[in-house]
């Protein structure tokens, strides 16, 4: 079945399933590897995207269910400016252990600052709680976007 | 500390540049730090200089997020004398070239100390040779400043760009002899330094195994017995041929090392999605052999009957014991409980192989590509001259990826298919086949005397046992702390036959081992009615190092005085003793020493009327020696192996039931979250002592300071793990 | 005589479609083994198909389900037709002792003769025979004898035979025969009594199919009601339901998950057109104001700031999948908006499937692509409760609060479900 769905702000043309998950039209159809697998069953967040600016994760959306909706990956992220501040937070305090993770917690973080500029521990706890680091690096990834709120305040 | 004998080799390399490369022999101490093997043969390092002067080092050892990509080459940098601004790292192959490619055992840093600084000043002498000769004036007159040779006297120097064809042309200096810096003129040693890959880590550029594209690629996956090594009887796989995007689905038989090709139904497809879709309508007929006492209620009962009895043999026996507790003031009896846990990599377990004209080319997230080498060429029947690895990025290793089955069932399929294949795992797949860290009992015994000292323990251990020998990682040595220090001791040790394999975690054994001692110890400090620093502090006894008995795995010996130092700078830094905590609020002290380093923890942590914890905060002091070489990742890797010993603690333990792994994915087995990861304080102090690693040591005392401080909250004593089957809750 | 002739023409569409769906009666006998599901209960997951075995928990104890296969020694290889036909459609077994109801035999009464034939002939010629002793119930010795079963039928079981409703079509008549014979669906779906009887046998009588609690499972109400039952449901929504286990209002979960891969996924086109043209003539048992859609809590949680209790942790461990609006992506992943499941004045559903996921869903052998995980080890009583009770209250829902301790009874009542895809292998 052909679908043309948005993503990064050009629009893309697949022939999967229906059933298939985003996530694998991504990485395997549309070669934006930065969007990770880790479980499959929206339990660790290492595949999140923002629909719509909403962040969603990619393992469990049907590419059928996707329709008109703006898809925003890792990639493109860098072109809002939170997501720059977010970046640019992450590279200053130096966040990534292994890394694997860390696509996913930049899309779950940019999604928090762009809604909650200044976000409490409380808002971060709640909006990052979905996102699993096996290293364990929440400690920076808390001071990260403490950070990244700093420098959008600037 | 380390002797070797060395020598260097240097030859034009193609581009142009100087290409410097160290063959030395394996440290002599290789063996007693736990990697395998005898002395490694021959081990060589890059380092390539443009005329602009930009310096590549190539990083030899796998990165699975510990910063040994970063820390090996700062260490050829700094003696280098290069500015860190003008260095490209590049990652390593598997290359005969490079010994001790491997990553565990946090050895990176004890094993490469030296060598790497004596790569990098054999090739600043070479510069300087260069130099002077160009010159006409002695090498002893001139000096280097990042990246240049300098003539004081006259004023001249010269950039490394401009002098590395002509260095690359000099003798190759004497290792051994070789001046190296004082740590005190470090400019890249000792200074925070960030990792150069984060860049491309969150633009999402493709750095891991999973990531690896190549032309005409397939997608595989493969379904095994989920009772590991059952044997494929038949299967519908004729049917599963026709679904849809499904190129290739075969049988294979596997043989009996549970750590290399099994048996299982392949399934090759245009995409993983539709592969997987595929796979999940196999029907398959298992031989699942003898699956009799493989559940986790057998095994705590089986644990039970054998604690009753004598153990099966003795780890260690020190003084008489039982006289011990005889002369004691309290003795009290306790079993503790750890289960067997996953890696959970969070990247699953991937390889990507292309066969094709007789050779075999490799993309693997692995810790230890060597043996995954070997690996294949023994079960693909091709000579390893013709295999070919390329080390990825490694979304987390943990130990899981010592052990390279993925790759050899890669190998496998795309010699089958004749086509680059890559295999990814689910999740699922990745929890059930793993080599587990095996699960343990302890039943202890210990008595204190009138003075609160302890005289007299004894640990009755439980393990697991694979094909009649103890299962990996599930030993327990002689010296496992306090042995040494108490007058009476005796470990003995039974074993209950293990279907599923076991392997590294971790801080392998001292992942387990650690809980159970740490937490015992502190039931003792109680029962004595002493503040447990102060009882720690008591066993340690006056500054000294403790040798090692003679044996397989002798290491450097346990220092009193580095232990005691930790757990003072620990309760210093906690407060310790000294803060008033609201009810329900409790700290706990952990010390261990593992992975030649000295760790001592603090955790403040509040149980709620409903039983829920929050762990509050973690203090953390270590001992690594003289030389912390990166403090940026340094801190991290400590705070991560801390929260790393709490996720552990409060939410994972795998169950086993028919000889299967009931869990499959984290809704079950919990990682750390967010909410649940409280601000971790490191500090270290700084000895006399030789560097080394950090990927592991800190991990330990996390699990035990946790179930301590559950005890100081709520008086309720946590002697099994993990803690969200516990009911912790006021009623309880 | 037109009467007379309605009936007749019922009945011959009724025997010529089902002879035109099979080839020869084995063929169809399985087929109507299918319809039965008689798999589900008699076999054990990776056991021997029809080897019984599967313990069931009933009011009086748990009974252990009985070997089905031709074996002599422990199966029903010496049941004649007529012994088979006792069993099935009267509940009372060769040796003359009286089945416990838990063996929908009141509901198999309807069936037509010559489909029991079919059923006696696919068991003992196409079953391989299983040498398997039948378990013992643990019911307590008091309760234990089986004569009051016989009271207990004459009072409730209905009597045998289907008689064909004039009012209705050739293919209504085949739905209800469908649904209130072979398909037992009132076994779960109708309300118990006193006895443990099921109200109703029936389309005449509103508590047919009215929802009922089972083993801490809301059986939904499968009648008109607008908001609880299948009001909004299409032909074709109940058709993708027993075709797939989804479709844009629910996917099924719990033991509808069995009814339809070992049952309803096989049954023919026709034949799941009947069973929605039945269920789709059965009026709402109450009015019910309609759901209708409130974009309020959509808005507040974009922007991240929905206070409501409950709206926090929803947003951090459903959101993702169920998505800000409650829509999620249907037919693959279900809504919270409007779905009966939610609706359901009895939450036992919405906090089981909350707390203990669902089990791969297969679908003429092939299992759905999404699965609900199981949030019992990540989440309290108390957070499941506010999370069910949002989800309840928010996108336009009405229905009831819910409890923690109501999820506390559950959870300790209750298994999680695997992720494990254990196919019931018929053949």
């Amino acid at each position: 079945m052909q679908y043309v769905i948005e993503v990064n702000g050009t629009a893309r043309r697949v022939d999967v399933d229906g059933e298939t998950p985003l996530l694998w039209v991504l990485r395997d159809k549309l070669d934006l590897k930065g969007t990770k697998f880790g479980c499959g069953a929206a339990q660790c967040g290492a595949c999140t995207v923002h629909m719509d600016g909403q962040p969603i994760r990619a393992c469990q959306t049907p590419i059928a269910s996707v329709g008109t909706a703006r898809i925003t990956t890792i990639e493109a992220i860098g072109q809002t400016p939170v997501g720059q501040h977010v970046q640019a937070a992450w590279i200053e305090l130096d966040v990534p252990q292994c890394g694997y993770c860390q696509a996913g917690q930049i899309m779950s973080a940019t999604a928090l600052l762009t809604h909650t500029p200044a976000p409490t521990d409380h808002d971060i706890n709640d909006a990052m709680s979905g996102n699993l680091c096996r290293c364990a690096t929440y400690t920076r990834i808390r001071a990260a976007i403490k950070r990244a709120a700093d420098l959008g305040r600037t | 500390m380390l002797r070797r004998r060395n020598f260097l080799k240097a030859s034009l390399a193609a581009g142009g540049g100087l290409l410097l490369t160290a063959t030395l022999r394996g440290p002599a101490g290789a063996a007693t730090l736990g990697t395998a093997g005898p002395d490694a043969v021959a081990l060589n390092a890059y380092v390539r200089i443009a005329p602009s002067g930009q310096v590549t080092i190539t990083a030899k050892n796998p990165e699975i997020g510990q910063g040994v990509k970063m820390m090996l080459p700062m260490l050829i940098a700094e003696e280098l004398d290069v500015a860190w601004a003008d260095v490209q790292i590049e990652q390593a192959d598997l290359d005969a070239r490079y010994p001790g490619q491997v990553a565990g055992g946090s050895t990176a840093t004890p094993l490469n100390w030296l060598p790497m600084r004596q790569v990098g000043a054999a090739g600043r002498q070479m510069l300087i040779a260069a130099a002077a000769a160009q010159w006409g004036v002695p090498a002893h007159d001139c000096a280097t400043e990042p990246g240049k040779v300098v003539h004081p006297a006259s004023g001249r120097s010269l950039t490394y760009g401009a002098l590395a064809s002509q260095a690359a042309a000099i003798p190759v200096p004497d290792l051994a002899k070789l001046p190296l810096k004082d740590p005190k003129s470090f400019r890249i040693i000792g200074q925070p330094t960030r990792n150069i890959d984060v860049p491309r880590i969150v633009t999402g550029q493709p750095m891991f195994g999973i990531d690896v594209s190549v032309p005409g690629m397939l997608y595989a996956v493969f379904q095994k017995c989920d009772v590991h090594g059952g044997k494929l009887v038949s299967s519908n796989v004729a049917a599963i041929r026709g679904l849809p995007g499904v190129r290739a689905a075969f049988e294979v038989k596997g043989g009996a090392d549970l750590r290399g090709l099994l048996d299982g139904v392949a399934v090759v497809a245009d995409s993983w999605w539709e592969a997987n879709r595929a796979r999940q309508q196999l029907d398959i007929i298992w031989d699942e052999g003898d699956i009799t006492g493989q559940s986790s209620e057998s095994f705590a009962a089986t644990a039970a009957r054998l604690a009753k009895g004598k153990p099966e043999s003795s780890i260690r026996r020190d003084g008489d014991v039982a006289a011990g507790f005889a002369k004691a003031a309290h003795v009290i009896e306790a079993a503790y409980h750890y289960p067997f846990l996953s890696h959970i990599n969070l990247e699953p377990q991937n390889c990507t192989a292309h066969y094709a004209d007789g050779r075999m080319e490799i993309w693997a997230p692995t810790q230890n590509p060597a043996p995954g080498s070997k690996l294949v060429a023994a079960t693909l029947g091709i000579p390893e001259s013709a295999i070919k690895v390329h080390m990825t990025r490694v979304g987390g290793g943990f130990g899981r990826r010592l052990s390279n089955d993925y790759m050899v069932e890669a190998a496998w399929i795309a010699k089958v298919v004749g086509a680059p294949v890559k295999l990814v795992w689910t999740r699922e797949d990745d929890m059930r086949h793993d080599f587990y860290r095996p699960a343990g009992y302890h039943f202890f015994k210990g008595g204190v005397d009138a003075n609160g000292r302890l005289i007299a323990l004894s640990d009755h251990f439980v393990t697991f046992s694979q094909d009649g020998a103890i299962a990996a990682s599930a030993d327990m040595g002689p010296t496992e702390f306090p042995a040494r220090m108490i007058d009476h001791l005796d470990y003995g040790v039974s074993m209950i036959p293990l279907r599923a394999p076991t392997g590294p975690l971790r801080a392998p054994r001292s992942n387990g081992l650690g809980f159970a001692f740490q937490s015992f110890l502190d039931e003792l400090a109680h029962t004595a009615g002493r503040d447990p620093v102060q009882f720690a502090l008591d066993i340690l006894g006056p500054p000294r190092l403790l040798p090692d008995p003679p044996g397989p795995r002798v290491g450097p010996g346990f220092h009193t005085g580095r232990m005691r130092g930790v757990i003072e700078l620990v309760a210093e830094k906690s407060g310790w003793g000294k803060t008033k905590l609201p009810k329900g609020t409790g700290m706990g002290l952990a010390y261990y020493f593992s992975h030649l380093g000295y760790f001592a923890e603090v955790v403040q942590a509040t149980v709620d009327a409903e039983g829920a914890i929050v762990v509050d905060k973690v203090w953390v002091a270590g001992d690594i020696g003289s030389q912390i070489i990166n403090p940026l990742n340094a801190e991290h890797q400590a705070q991560g192996a801390a929260l790393d010993g709490i996720g552990t603690a409060l939410g994972q333990g795998l169950h086993v039931r028919d000889g299967k792994i009931v869990q499959g994915n984290f809704d079950t087995v919990l990682p750390l979250r967010m909410r649940q990861s409280p601000p971790v304080e490191v500090h270290f102090r700084v000895t006399e002592f030789p560097p080394t690693g950090l990927g592991e040591p800190a991990l330990p005392p996390a699990l035990p300071a946790l179930a301590n401080a559950i005890f100081a909250a709520t008086g309720k004593r946590i002697r099994s793990l993990p803690l969200k089957d516990q009911d912790l809750s006021a009623t309880a | 005589m037109i009467r007379l002739s309605l009936v007749a023409t019922v009945l011959a569409s009724l025997l010529s479609v089902a002879a035109a769906r099979a080839e020869d009666a084995t063929a169809r006998g399985e087929y109507l083994a299918r319809a039965g599901d008689c798999v589900a209960c008699h076999s054990v997951p990776g056991g021997k198909a029809f080897a019984g075995g599967l313990k069931m928990a009933t009011p009086v104890g748990t009974i252990a389900t009985t070997n089905i296969t031709p074996d002599p020694e422990t199966g029903i290889g010496r049941y004649t037709l007529d012994d088979f036909d006792r069993a099935l459609r009267r509940g009372v077994a060769r040796d003359g002792h009286h089945l416990y109801p838990a063996m929908p035999y009141p509901s198999y009464a309807v069936m037509a003769d010559d489909d029991v034939r079919a059923l006696y002939d696919y068991f003992m010629h196409a079953v391989p025979p299983v040498r398997q002793a039948n378990l013992p119930s643990d019911i307590p010795s008091h309760l234990s004898p089986r004569w009051p079963l016989a009271v207990w039928n004459a009072l409730f079981a209905p009597s045998p035979g289907f008689t064909p409703n004039p009012g209705h079509d050739a293919r209504w008549n085949r739905g209800a025969y469908l649904v209130e014979g072979l398909g037992h669906c009132g076994a779960c779906h109708t309300p118990r009594g006193w006895a443990w009887q099921e109200k109703s046998f029936g389309a005449g009588d509103p508590a047919f199919l009215a929802g009922a609690n089972l083993d801490d499972w809301s059986a939904s109400n499968l009648r008109r009601n607008v908001a609880t039952g299948l009001g909004t449901w299409s032909e074709a929504d109940i058709i993708a339901f027993l075709k797939t286990g989804h479709n844009t209002h629910a996917s099924a979960y719990g033991s509808m998950s069995e009814v339809i891969a070992n049952s309803t996924s096989y049954l023919t086109d026709d034949d799941l057109a009947a069973i929605a043209a039945y269920l789709v003539s059965l009026p709402a048992t109450q009015a019910e104001t309609p759901w209708r859609y409130d974009p309020a809590t959509a808005t507040a949680l974009q922007s991240g700031h929905a206070d409501a209790p409950g709206a926090r942790l929803y947003a951090g461990s459903c959101q993702a999948c169920h998505r800000e609006t409650g829509a999620a992506a249907p037919p693959y992943v279900p809504p919270l908006a409007g779905n009966p499941t939610v609706l359901d004045a009895d939450p036992a559903s919405l906090i089981n499937v909350v707390l203990n996921g669902t089990a791969p869903l297969v679908a003429k052998g092939r299992p759905d692509a999404y699965r609900m995980p199981q949030f019992r080890a990540q989440l309290t009583n108390r957070q499941v409760a506010e999370i069910v009770t949002f989800m309840r209250a928010s996108w336009g829902n009405q229905a009831p609060a819910v409890t923690a301790d109501e999820v506390a009874a559950i959870r300790k009542r209750t298994e999680p479900s695997t992720d494990r895809i254990v196919p019931l292998r018929m053949r």
